[in-house]
């Protein structure tokens, strides 16, 4: 059971067998690929990644924004607002829109 | 490897550090790609078995409590994946045959060794009692380190040690042709 002469004939057999074998740098790589990555890693990584933007829909949403922008905001108000300034006072009058069409 | 540079190893895996991988690889990679080769017989077969034990290992860094070493850990992982392997090419079933061991052979002392009979012999031998061996004599762990790793009894790695050893020389006395 011992270390003795067998054994030491078994371990050089083993030795001579493995003599050989050694971890290829290419599989160091491979198994590096798999390891823990660090916050700091994962940070850059993320800041780094390629971000795919749909253009269409970006383009649809850009010129919606933009036409709403565009149109006027008081175009469904009926009623106009003129303001008199008499001294320090102010008069506002408010006017209908038909009402002033009809004039 | 040292308690306290194994822990610092530990918990720098756990914080990611590249270096720390680098270092785990470089400490066990090539040993451990040799010992399953010995077992599995295949180059390619015991290439996938380490890849498979580091990403394992990689995967699963964070659970490890140090209740035994990384290296032991890293051996339970490798050798219950050399076994697989082992058991997916076979047909049939291993079986121990403990009992037979006999004292008679193993306490003779062979005075001269063919060595390229024992090396037949030790290729021919059944994967069970040549695990044991490769693990004893080529890795040089205890019986202790070789019950941990493969999760066996300390008396059942003995026997197989021992009933390795009387085929062989039972083999080696015979001129080379194993009883089993």
């Amino acid at each position: 059971m011992n270390r003795d002469r067998l054994g030491s004939e078994i371990k050089l057999i083993f030795e001579e067998e493995a003599k050989n074998i050694e971890l290829s740098q290419e599989l160091r790589d491979e198994i590096l690929k798999y390891r823990k990555k660090s916050i700091k890693e994962k940070i850059s990584e993320f800041l780094n990644k390629e971000i795919e933007i749909p253009l269409v829909p970006v383009v649809a949403v850009f010129v919606l924004v933009l036409l709403i922008s565009a149109f006027p905001k008081d175009i469904f108000k009926n009623e106009d607002i003129d303001i008199i300034d008499i001294g320090s006072s102010e008069v506002i009058v408010r006017v209908e829109r038909g009402l002033r069409d009809n004039d | 490897m040292e308690l306290n540079k194994e822990k610092d190893l530990v918990k720098r895996l756990k914080k990611g550090h590249e270096e720390a991988y680098v270092e785990v690889i470089n400490l066990y990679g090539n040993r451990l790609l040799k010992t399953c080769y010995l077992i599995l017989k295949d180059r390619h077969d015991a290439e996938d078995v380490v890849q498979e034990t580091f990403f394992r290992l990689f995967r699963q860094i964070d659970s490890f409590k140090g209740n035994s070493s990384i290296y032991t850990w890293i051996y339970q992982i490798a050798l219950n994946l050399c076994r697989d392997r082992l058991k997916a090419g076979k047909d049939t079933a291993l079986f121990e045959s403990i009992a037979e061991s006999d004292e008679k052979v193993e306490d003779t002392v062979i005075e001269s060794i063919d060595r390229d009979i024992l090396r037949k012999e030790l290729k021919n031998l059944d994967d069970l009692y040549r695990e044991v061996l490769i693990l004893f004599y080529y890795e040089e762990l205890s019986i202790k380190e070789i019950s941990k790793i493969l999760n066996e009894k300390e008396g059942t790695i003995k026997s197989r040690l021992s009933r390795g050893r009387t085929l062989l020389k039972k083999a080696i006395e015979k001129g080379g042709e194993l009883s089993e």
